[in-house]
């Protein structure tokens, strides 16, 4: 079963075609994660899974039903997004930013549910973002930041978890912390995670699938140990580079040398 | 930080902080205070027990029609407008999520103004200043309008709405002030008071009406009332959690610039109102737009009565319009809850 299936997909900005013609699928209960260079369309194609972007041709399947046909409220049932760099309202507290993500639930009459409640405490607990309720979210670090909205994409309660770069801006703990939460939601849960990472190595580590965006196009699909090698990162990144089992974890490890040097 | 209250009765459920509930009480005792002050005050100086008295019985003639048909309509009138004006800015502030933005913005008081103007200079003559308010709405309307539309494409983005709103206004200030030249004096004084925004000679009739226009818009704040905080996020995040962006902004828009048009009409270009009330009240409650609301309500038909009150009372014989001393009250008061938050 998949979660996300685009049929003869054709993205694009005004004149500029992104994405031509894909068809893909992203397999429901897996973690997949998008590479690819700088404007590859990475994040484009991200936004057509969520359907903030109107496909110029073709579909986009979200759990086997046309996504441009479905109501908005009901994409938000199903599938959570987390663009890239979101910013919050003025002065609101990082309680009341997850609780936003109860929207897609409530009515004029029902406003604040039993379950809206729970949802949120568990947003709040399962992120780590409890301690941090109260304070207003324009005070946080870049990482309790990313935590906070992390919380409100969960609060959703969505099968499906789409993010845009989750890792920008946040040094190397604070990526490996995102990214853990992110594989503990995968297994614990079994919700399908989709999102866009610039590292190739925790990228290997991380992806269940790896989904190599370029000459808008999926160039490859599948296992990273199997799709990721140097031809692959040559023709992709323009980089030379050599790639060898990760000591510890055995998934693809790369090593960059720069477009001139091979050695 | 306090807790919430958590409502729910049936199929209803509500979040209820107990602190804005607290100072919203503290802000309406306040407003009572002062709308008993301002039918106090006047030429003739009464007791607030002699007003109570006036109000309480049926007679008509001396001061019982000085504060039923002269202090009474105006006093309404003049906490309507501020009330209408501060909703109004802080929808708009919520849109555009620019701190500066005020019903001025989308054209609302120039265009209010040029159509004003353009009735008092070519329409008063024969029609008298009856029609006066519609034509002023009318021009908002318009303005608003034409702003909303020449700033679309693929959606009304905020920035966009600011830099053509801007645009427009100096294009209609210009029409006002050409209109202005080439009028007779008696126009333009008639315009140049309108222009500063006053309440003065509000009949009861007047009120009523100003009232009803408000009135129906109502239901339309308290539909969207819940949806004001989800698009202060971006559009994307927004979209990601269900809000249909487009139409949600094209219907608070709608909503701040009937407020606003209404406010004007009556009161003319006092529209600064709308700019620093929902500062203040942002500054007195926490976020939560139905609380921020009803503070800035409060505040800025507060604003209006006490420059108003002002306007009337410290300068006898003479009665001088309630815009001037909005500016004057308002912006030390905001400027010292700026500072106060500094520490």
């Amino acid at each position: 079963m998949n979660a996300i299936t685009s049929q003869d997909l054709t993205l694009s900005y005004q004149d500029s075609v992104i994405i031509d013609q894909l068809d893909v699928s992203v397999p429901k209960g897996k973690v997949t994660v998008l590479i690819g260079g700088n404007g590859s369309g990475k994040s484009t194609l991200l936004k057509s899974f969520a359907r903030l972007l109107k496909p110029q041709q073709g579909i986009v399947l979200l759990n086997g039903a046309d996504i441009q046909r479905k109501a908005t409220a009901t994409v938000a049932r199903e599938l959570a997004i987390l663009p890239q760099t979101p910013v919050a309202p003025e002065g609101i507290s990082v309680r009341q930013l997850v609780a936003l993500g109860r929207y897609p639930y409530q009515s004029w009459l029902q406003q604040w549910s039993d379950e809206d409640e729970a949802m949120v405490n568990r947003a709040l607990a399962c992120t780590g973002t409890l301690e941090l309720a109260d304070r207003p979210v324009d005070a946080l670090s870049g990482g309790q930041r990313q935590r906070a909205w992390i919380a409100m994409t969960l609060a959703q309660g969505t099968e499906t978890v789409v993010l845009d770069e989750p890792t920008t801006f946040l040094d190397l703990a604070h990526q490996m912390e995102v990214l853990e939460l992110l594989r503990e939601l995968n297994q614990k849960e079994q919700k399908t995670i989709i999102m866009v990472l610039h590292d190739l190595n925790l990228a290997c580590r991380y992806a269940d699938q790896i989904l190599v965006v370029h000459e808008q196009t999926v160039y490859a699909q599948g296992v990273p140990k199997d799709i990721l090698t140097e031809d692959l990162v040559k023709t992709v990144f323009d980089l030379n580079c050599r790639i060898i089992p990760d000591p510890f974890f055995d998934t693809p490890l790369c090593i960059p040398f720069g477009r001139e040097r091979t050695e | 930080m306090p807790e919430e209250i958590i409502w729910r009765w049936g199929p209803l459920s509500r979040r209820i902080n107990p602190v804005t509930g607290y100072r919203l009480a503290w802000a309406t005792v306040l407003t009572l205070c002062v709308v008993m002050t301002s039918l106090s005050l006047g030429k003739v100086i009464l007791t607030p027990w002699q007003v109570l008295d006036i109000l309480a019985s049926a007679e008509t003639g001396g001061v019982h029609f000085i504060v039923e048909q002269l202090r009474l309509p105006r006093t309404l009138m003049a906490w309507l407008v501020g009330a209408a004006l501060a909703i109004s800015g802080l929808i708009l502030q919520s849109i555009v999520r620019n701190p500066l933005a005020s019903p001025d913005l989308l054209g609302v008081t120039s265009g209010a103004s040029a159509a004003a103007v353009f009735y008092l200079a070519f329409f008063s003559m024969t029609l008298g200043h009856t029609w006066l308010p519609l034509a002023a709405m009318a021009g908002a309307g318009l303005a608003a309008a034409a702003i909303y539309l020449l700033a679309w494409q693929e959606g009304a983005s905020p920035l966009r709405l600011v830099l053509v709103g801007v645009g427009i206004s100096a294009l209609l200030a210009a029409v006002t002030t050409f209109l202005l030249v080439f009028s007779p004096l008696s126009t333009t004084l008639s315009a140049y008071v309108w222009l500063a925004g006053s309440v003065y000679g509000a009949t009861w009739q007047e009120t009523q009406t100003l009232s009803l226009w408000l009135l129906v818009q109502i239901p339309l704040l308290v539909f969207l009332a819940r949806q004001v905080v989800v698009q202060q996020l971006d559009d994307s995040p927004a979209q990601g959690i269900g809000v249909r962006v487009q139409w949600l902004r094209a219907g608070l828009l709608f909503a701040s610039v009937a407020l606003a048009g209404t406010a004007v009409a009556w009161a003319g270009g006092i529209a600064f109102v709308g700019l620093i009330a929902p500062h203040i009240a942002k500054k007195l409650v926490l976020p939560g737009f139905a609380g921020q609301a009803m503070m800035s309500a409060l505040v800025g038909g507060l604003l209006v009565l006490i420059a108003d009150l002002i306007g009337r009372t410290l300068f006898l014989p003479a009665d001088l319009p309630a815009g001037i001393f909005v500016a004057a009250l308002g912006t030390p008061f905001f400027l010292y809850l700026l500072i106060k938050q500094r520490h």
